[in-house]
């Protein structure tokens, strides 16, 4: 799997690691069990600090994407939760989306429309 | 003549590498021409087409100069001159081809800015999550062989020639040399550490698949492997021939020579073999590219060589044109050994003024008061008749060679290996047929004026 790191980028560049590897695992491109990259293998590959990966790694850990396996390093959680509702964070996140879509004057089809394609496509 | 000639086999087959790889650069290579990125439908443009025509005509020309230049060292009797053709011919070789190219990357920036062919650059920096940080081709164990023969032949030498050993032809002679061979011996060191940190560099993303970028990098790697694996046994082989040589004081100094001349012939195969596969390489997966075209990074890229961007950690990139890698000029690193590279060339044409100073500067031998001065450029040796034990007039000087100091064709000066008397102070002009031999408590010396008229009258003074 490929990710992209934007250096100009206002998000932090351990939160675009977290918010792609997400976006792998729901698009398949990353296997339930799936290893990922070590924390030292990938700081080099990109070029950063190991605490940086380290730190999306923890994140990822927390909200239940990856765990730690002694013998295998952090893979991909093989049983994900199923919630029918979203984090409260995404939620905040989503209320935010929604009034800017309104202000820019956007109907509720198209918003649901634009919502429907990326969750079939699965593109975050 | 011999350093005429052993210059010529060490540096000519690397201009006509340096022009083949240039010349070649006109050609679309990785979405590029003149190091500039260029997307293949706009390859074939009058304008661009015009731009690689006149780009051929000025290689072609500018590669005829310098072929011819260097011949001119030939036409001098002097060592400094000699030397210094062949320095100001290398900066040439660096400038003339260069220039071509450099003009063909400013004419294809031109033509993408007044056609409106620039792209938006992409921030965004691909990073192949697969085998992140693993692809590692520089095993330790190869290269152990060779570090620890090089090692052991050198040590072996100096160790031999430390203890007097009967082998040894001439312990004072090796002892020298072994520690210059020893030093010889770190090339080795330095070539794994340089293969392990190029090993280290980041997976190429060339495509969406991650296979491709990952057998892409492993393909790479290895042949950089091969190309550090194979100078690692040159330069045992090269350590062990000299050594031998040394040893048996067989021929010595010829063997260094022709050794050396073979040596950077040696080094210069697998280098024209690793240009050759990564042409196979990049042909290959040229069909495999599918995300370049969305990048344009030009703008770090001066003159499509020097790499600037601050943006990019990474210390070492690949090259644009060419093979192999070069540095980012942005991070601390980069600047660090840009400085390094342009105090050595600054120093190049500094040394080349030494070097005829050195030659053209008449030496001078005299007393004054109770001394004995030798000048040239400077006061090189002042000796206190008093601590002269005895004074001989010479007419032959002994064979000997240079440890520390000049060795030219009408100067010997510094410290030099005599056989059977070890080394001895020198400061004279061979050309010359009288010289004096100073022989003090601590050393011995052999000194001679501008002169025989000037050698012989110290002499008399003296006496």
């Amino acid at each position: 799997m490929i990710i992209k790191i934007n250096d100009m980028s206002d998000i932090p560049i351990y939160q675009q690691i977290r918010n792609q590897i997400v976006a792998g695992i729901s698009e398949g491109k990353l296997e339930p069990g799936e290893q990922l990259p070590t924390v030292r293998g990938l700081a080099t590959e990109i070029g950063i600090n190991s605490m940086t990966v380290n730190k999306a790694y923890q994140l990822l850990k927390q909200e239940g994407y990856v765990y730690s396996d002694r013998r295998n390093g952090v893979c991909v959680q093989k049983n994900f939760i199923q919630k029918e509702q979203l984090s409260k964070a995404a939620m905040e996140e989503l209320k935010c989306i929604i009034a800017e879509a309104k202000i820019g004057g956007m109907s509720k089809e198209t918003f649901l429309q634009i919502c429907e394609t990326v969750f079939e496509e699965g593109n975050v | 003549m011999i350093l005429n000639f052993i210059l010529l086999l060490c540096m000519y087959p690397m201009m006509l590498v340096v022009c083949y790889v240039l010349y070649n650069c006109a050609k679309p290579q990785n979405g590029m021409v003149f190091g500039s990125k260029l997307p293949m439908k706009y390859m074939g443009e009058d304008a661009v087409k015009q731009v690689v025509g006149q780009f051929q005509k000025e290689i072609k020309r500018n590669a005829i100069i310098v072929a011819i230049l260097p011949f001119a060292a030939f036409l001098t009797p002097y060592v400094s001159i000699q030397m210094t053709i062949w320095m100001v011919w290398v900066l040439l070789v660096i400038a003339l081809v260069q220039i071509p190219y450099i003009k063909g990357n400013a004419a294809i920036k031109n033509i993408k800015r007044e056609n409106g062919w620039y792209r938006e650059e992409s921030m965004e920096e691909y990073v192949e999550m697969k085998a992140a940080g693993e692809i590692r081709c520089v095993k330790t164990a190869p290269f152990i062989a060779p570090m620890a023969v090089s090692f052991l032949v050198a040590a072996t030498v100096y160790l031999l020639a430390f203890f007097d050993s009967s082998i040894v032809k001439d312990a004072g002679y090796a002892k020298g040399f072994g520690s210059i061979i020893l030093l010889f011996a770190l090339i080795n060191v330095l070539i794994f550490v340089v293969a392990r940190w190029m090993d280290r560099q980041k997976t190429e993303v060339i495509s969406t698949k991650s296979d491709v970028n990952v057998n892409y990098t492993r393909a790479k790697k290895q042949i950089w492997k091969e190309l550090w694996l194979a100078a690692a046994w040159i330069t045992t082989g090269y350590i062990l021939v000299s050594a031998v040589s040394l040893l048996l004081r067989y021929h010595f100094e010829m063997t260094i020579l022709v050794g050396s001349v073979i040596y950077a012939i040696a080094l210069l195969i697998p280098m024209l073999w690793v240009v050759k596969k990564f042409r196979e390489i990049e042909w290959l997966y040229e069909k495999e590219r599918d995300l370049d075209p969305d990048m344009d990074d030009d703008r770090h890229w001066i003159w499509g060589t020097f790499y600037y961007n601050p943006s990019d950690r990474h210390s070492m990139v690949n090259k644009r044109v060419g093979v192999g890698t070069t540095m980012n000029l942005a991070t601390p690193v980069g600047k660090g050994l840009t400085a390094i590279g342009a105090v050595a060339l600054l120093s190049i044409p500094l040394m080349c003024a030494w070097l005829i100073f050195e030659e053209f500067t008449p030496i001078s031998l005299s007393i004054s008061g109770d001394e004995l001065k030798a000048e040239h450029l400077k006061v090189e040796y002042e000796l206190q008749v008093e601590d002269m034990k005895e004074i001989t007039l010479v007419t032959e000087l002994p064979e000997m060679s240079k440890s520390v100091g000049t060795a030219m064709d009408n100067l010997l000066k510094g410290t030099f290996y005599v056989y059977n008397e070890g080394n001895v102070e020198v400061f004279l002009n061979p050309q010359n047929e009288v010289f004096l031999k100073i022989e003090t408590e601590e050393d011995t010396y052999y000194f001679g004026g501008r002169t025989d008229e000037e050698t012989l009258a110290v002499y008399e003074n003296l006496q």
